[in-house]
């Protein structure tokens, strides 16, 4: 990836990000930190990875996307509006009575392509529209991000081992990874799954480690990104942990300076 | 009613092996260890309740009906209910659950086997249609109907053979229906699955005794026809209720809720009272839970003399 494709997509990111703000300030929800995290993963995904057609609503040949990490909901909005999906404006309602954008992502809302609600759920929806995809002589993907904090939940080795079974080679599941903890590849690797590690905020690694597994066709892939709290340095570490209570008015303040000055770091060092 | 005995589970297959050869948009999936080779062309076979939920979910959101069966595990509904919920029924999806055995405490296995309280579970649920048809016809054309509705269902299904109820060349059943089996003014008997034949019993013994039944086959739990009940029991005056399920959020619940709201009569209801089932004969269960016709006839002569003149 050339730099100043890099550069394009970062920006892109800060924007995302700082509406992520935004959105959990105007609707005093907790989870500014998961969603901060997620935010490059899902820019790369949808800026320079997935076929996705904002204007045409479901175009068959459209890359899916599902949601299994709930909490990132607001990034995901964040990102469908930034394409185009829906108005921006609609972000300012996020959470709201008779809003468009539900709490949890909403097969109504456009550019949702499942539902999601179940912890560690995504990956057997993915794998169900894998399998349609495929009775339907669709060559697109289906893409799941999970958090390694759902690996333990209910069926989700269920889904994943039956993936491997079922030759689901057009599955890809990217694992937003806080922890170090190795199991997880491990694990993946044992049932048959092709696994690539690399760094959730860095574009170029993410780049490598999807082309490292492009040429893979029978058996499902998994990306492990490695992230970390909010991807972005310099955010008092309150503002992300997991607190019961919404943020202030001065906590949202501060965080979206720092992100104002981390963007003009990235106009100046271009 | 014929002597010919078969199980409603018998008309779902036949049914779901017309619909594999007609429609190229319908799925199936089977719940279970190995393929009982009952499913036609089954996608695909597992005994993960959870993953074949979600994958029911991403199949249907790929644009296929699914019907999933479970044709050994009755559990399916409780195990995968959170999946059923959130990624089901919430956005509306096009799967059909079949469950056999559902609701069946007349299974040898026991209490944890046996699960009588499924109507209520699935019945609670918005956009959930929840059937239970009462032999081989109307299962068959029950199923076939399936192809028509336009969110999630459940249907639940018995081995049990019974003597068909209905001719073979019926078809008017659909979602939100009923039948009224038998004409009187003495007592309204809803019934639902197996109990209607019990209750086609009951309604001879009755009539024996100087009390006209009017016995309605209330194979659609939910959307419930309310308008078939509350005709009945203008008439009638009293009501019992049938099933094979506890006595709490099934049938009874349905037309207890509609009563209460629109005319209000005396009702009884012959079912599991409100406890879980245990292992025995199927003939020692359904005396000990009183799911007999004798059962619906003491209940009826008990009603039938507190009835709203």
């Amino acid at each position: 990836m050339n730099i100043s494709r890099t550069r394009e997509l970062e920006k892109i990111a800060l924007e995302a990000r700082k509406d992520v703000v935004r959105m959990v300030g105007v609707a005093r929800a907790r989870g500014l930190n998961p969603s901060l995290a997620s935010v490059d993963l899902l820019v790369y995904l949808y800026w320079e990875y997935m076929a996705v057609y904002p204007q045409v609503r479901n175009r068959p040949e459209r890359d899916r996307f599902v949601l299994s990490k709930m909490d990132v909901t607001s990034a995901l909005y964040a990102c469908l509006a930034r394409l185009g999906f829906f108005d921006r404006e609609e972000l300012w309602s996020y959470r709201r009575l008779g809003a468009m954008l539900q709490g949890y992502p909403d097969i109504r809302t456009p550019g949702v392509d499942a539902p999601s609600g179940v912890l560690g759920g995504g990956i057997g929806i993915a794998a169900g529209l894998c399998l349609a995809l495929r009775l339907s002589d669709i060559t697109s993907r289906v893409f799941c991000l999970m958090g390694d904090y759902e690996m333990g939940a209910g069926g989700v080795w269920e889904s994943i081992s039956a993936a491997v079974s079922d030759h689901l080679g057009n599955l890809v599941l990217i694992v937003d990874s806080k922890s170090q903890d190795e199991s997880i590849r491990r694990r993946l690797e044992m049932l048959g799954w092709v696994v690539r590690e690399a760094d959730g905020h860095d574009f170029s690694s993410i780049e490598r480690a999807f082309g490292e597994m492009d040429c893979e066709k029978t058996f499902p892939k998994a990306l492990i990104a490695h992230t970390t709290d909010c991807g972005v340095g310099g955010i008092p570490s309150y503002c992300v942990s997991d607190s019961a209570q919404p943020l202030s008015n001065d906590d949202i303040d501060s965080v979206l300076a720092r992100l104002e000055s981390k963007s003009r770091d990235i106009d100046f060092e271009q | 009613m014929s002597d010919i005995a078969r199980s409603s589970y018998i008309g779902y297959i036949d049914a779901i092996r017309e619909i594999a050869g007609e429609c190229c948009d319908v799925v199936f999936l089977e719940n279970g260890r190995e393929s009982s080779a009952v499913s036609p062309r089954p996608l695909k076979v597992s005994s993960a309740e959870q993953d074949i939920i979600l994958t029911a979910a991403g199949l249907a959101l790929g644009g296929y009906r699914v019907f999933v069966t479970a044709p050994f595990n009755p559990l399916l509904i409780a195990s995968g209910y959170e999946q059923i919920r959130a990624s089901v029924v919430i956005p509306n999806l096009k799967v059909v659950l079949s469950l056999v055995h559902g609701g069946d405490v007349l299974d040898q296995d026991g209490a944890a086997r046996q699960i009588c309280e499924d109507f209520a579970l699935m019945r609670v649920l918005p956009n959930m249609a929840v059937l239970a048809p009462a032999d081989r016809r109307s299962s068959y054309s029950l199923t076939r109907s399936l192809l028509s509705c336009d969110g999630p269902a459940y249907i639940r299904l018995s081995y049990s053979d019974v003597c068909d109820i209905y001719a073979e060349d019926d078809s008017d059943f659909h979602i939100g229906g009923a039948r009224l089996l038998t004409e009187g003014d003495g007592v309204t008997i809803c019934s639902v699955g197996i109990m209607v034949s019990e209750a086609l019993k009951a309604s001879k013994v009755l009539a024996q005794q100087g009390i006209n039944a009017e016995i309605i086959d209330c194979y659609s739990i939910k959307p419930f026809p309310e308008q078939t009940l509350l005709a009945s029991v203008r008439r009638t005056g009293c009501c019992v209720v049938a099933e094979r399920h506890t006595n709490i959020g099934g049938l009874y619940g349905a037309v207890t809720e509609c009563l209460c709201r629109s005319y209000t009569v005396p009702v009884r209801s012959v079912s599991v009272q409100d406890s879980f089932g245990q292992s025995g004969t199927p003939e020692e269960l359904q005396e000990y839970y009183g799911l007999t016709h004798r059962e619906i006839v003491h209940n009826v002569i008990q009603v039938w003399a507190m009835r709203r003149r």
